[in-house]
């Protein structure tokens, strides 16, 4: 059995080899809700006045939400007018970085091969937003959360990208420990 | 944060309004520099945070886990600072990596 993530060699230095197969559908379960906190694309209008008159329209605020909230963070604290200037000036890339992340996972899960560098930080990006959404919904702390019952298959997940997410980490830090060792005796 | 494998850690409280509060003025001194302030989160894995700001900010491994474990132990710590300009950035560039920050002015 292979690590869902290792080192690819060869002369791109962070290229990765992915195979998260095995983990295929419960990754799918999980991007499908995180696509739908996203949300589709914003459509902007063609007119560049309109476009601006779209960005001012609404003072945008942090979401109600509490885990699209933390997928999209106040910039600044004690200064709601500053916070909104700053909603304003990153959020909708924000948000595209972040659609883009899922998909990249989508696609790495569905088949397993090579992601150079930048589509590595991509899934290292998609796996951190699935945790910072089940992490807000299950309410983890600082001591690790106990849960069970209709919770276990969100708590479990969680644990498991905790595992590929630490793992993509060490790979891409040049921690990784080297493949598993083999269960087959000689 | 998290460390891989941890198992029973202190709760530490993520809430802001309990941390020191920067005074807020009416006007902004331009000449005062502005920080980027990352905020310790429950979710955020520590080889994680460690490797951001190694990646973003290009510290060596040393410095970026002395952040990071200030932000871990502290529940913050000030990791860049600049012109406000730079600190949108910065800050927006952490949000991109998923992690909790903010700018204010240095006092």
């Amino acid at each position: 059995m292979t690590d869902e993530f290792a080192p690819a060699g060869g002369r791109d230095g962070d290229a990765v080899q992915v195979d998260l197969g095995q983990w295929a559908w419960v990754i799918n379960v999980y991007l499908d809700d995180l696509d739908a906190l996203l949300g589709p694309p914003q459509e902007i209008p063609a007119d560049p006045l309109d476009a601006l008159a779209a960005t001012m329209r609404d003072a945008p605020e942090l979401p109600s939400d509490p885990v699209r909230a933390r997928l999209l963070p106040d910039g600044v604290l004690d200064d709601p007018d500053a916070a909104a200037e700053f909603r304003r000036f990153a959020q909708t890339t924000l948000l595209e970085r972040k659609r883009a992340d899922a998909a990249a996972l989508r696609l790495a899960a569905a088949t397993p091969g090579t992601v150079d560098a930048a589509g590595a930080r991509s899934l290292l990006g998609a796996l951190n937003d699935l945790r910072l959404m089940l992490g807000t919904r299950l309410g983890v702390t600082e001591g690790g959360v106990l849960t069970g019952g209709e919770e276990l298959q969100a708590y479990q997940s969680y644990g498991l990208f905790t595992y590929l997410q630490g793992l993509l980490v060490d790979v891409l830090a040049g921690d990784w420990g080297g493949p598993p060792e083999s269960d087959t005796a000689l | 944060m998290v460390s891989p494998g941890s198992g029973t850690m202190e709760a530490v409280s993520i809430a802001p309004s309990e941390l020191a509060r920067p005074e807020t003025e009416a006007l902004t001194a331009p000449d005062v520099p502005w920080v980027t302030v990352v905020w310790n989160d429950p979710v955020n894995l520590m080889t994680y945070v460690s490797f951001v700001f190694r990646e973003y900010f290009g510290y060596d491994r040393k410095k970026a886990d002395k952040l990071m474990l200030q932000v871990h132990e502290e529940g913050r710590s000030a990791v860049s600072n600049g012109s406000r300009e730079e600190m949108e950035r910065d800050v927006a560039a952490m949000h991109g990596y998923g992690l909790w920050a903010t700018m204010q002015q240095d006092r």
